[in-house]
């Protein structure tokens, strides 16, 4: 029922606009969700190839081991093929490298001395799909920032601790991606 | 050698990081300290530079403006214009000038 008085449509009229700005914040808010539960997708993939593709390596190395008379006993699993795990390309190396760029962002941004890095590392990230001097400049930068940075963070409580793994990690997953795009 | 073009990129991206940097330091243009990179043209600079919230928000109200360390300036393509004992403002100038317009940050 519409008011006809003047406060009642000023009343009506803060009405719609407390539902249009309500709703903005609810799409907002789903937007986040969506795109955090797209990044945990994007990184349950990765740690799942991952974990595949380091069970493989250990498992060709003890076939090895045994083959050369190191351990008496084979290993107890055939492996599915006998060659050995290839390099992966270039986009997975990128795509890793983007998730542990956004890993190292959450990890840093709430510490003061490192917020540089993570604002860094979130520009990288966002950089994926960029143009290859950028991208590469990005990736470049920020494996460098985390050389600079990392010999004056102490890791003396578990909080530091994890801030320096994922730090590591994206370093490791950098410069992956920059020899294979140099290559 | 960077050539000039090279130079300006990589200052450009230095500043897009920058940007960033004040985003999620949040300090808004107050006198709250923040921790920004060297906007200079060397890729592996990466020197860090304190300066407040609001001499930030200052120079970024001149998209050919950058701050950078004393010694890091690139005299073929900026001048000073503004000098402190731990960083400088730096201008754009010719087709420098116009290429910091050019890739201006939004806001």
């Amino acid at each position: 029922m519409r008011s006809e008085s003047p406060s009642g449509q000023r009343g009506d009229l803060r009405f719609v606009q407390d539902v249009i700005s309500e709703s903005r914040s609810d799409r907002e808010r789903r937007h986040e969700v969506l795109r955090r539960a797209r990044r945990s997708r994007v990184r349950a993939r990765n740690l799942r190839q991952d974990a595949v593709y380091f069970r493989d390596v250990a498992l060709a190395q003890r076939w090895r081991l045994w083959s050369a008379g190191v351990v008496a006993e084979p290993p107890s699993l055939i492996p599915a093929s006998w060659s050995t795990p290839q390099a992966r390309d270039v986009e997975e190396l990128l795509d890793r490298a983007a998730t542990a760029c956004l890993d190292c962002r959450d990890a840093t941004v709430e510490f003061g001395a490192t917020r540089a890095l993570a604002a860094l590392a979130d520009v990288t990230a966002g950089h994926r799909l960029g143009s290859g001097h950028e991208l590469h400049f990005f990736i470049s930068a920020t494996a460098r920032l985390i050389d600079r940075l990392e010999p004056s963070l102490a890791a003396d409580d578990p909080e530091a601790i994890l801030r320096l793994s994922a730090m590591r990690r994206c370093r490791e997953a950098c410069r992956a991606a920059l020899v294979a795009l140099s290559g | 050698m960077p050539s000039r073009k090279e130079l300006v990129r990589t200052e450009i991206l230095f500043r897009e990081v920058n940007e960033h940097i004040v985003e999620l330091t949040d300090a808004g243009q107050t006198g709250e300290p923040v921790i920004l990179l060297c906007e200079c043209g060397r890729p592996d600079c990466l020197v860090q530079i304190e300066v407040t919230a609001a001499v930030y928000a200052a120079v970024r109200e001149h998209a050919t403006y950058f701050i950078v360390l004393p010694g890091h300036v690139a005299p073929e393509i900026e001048r000073v214009v503004h000098r402190e004992d731990r960083y400088l403002v730096v201008e754009k100038v010719g087709s420098a000038g116009e290429l910091a317009r050019e890739h201006e940050p939004e806001g």
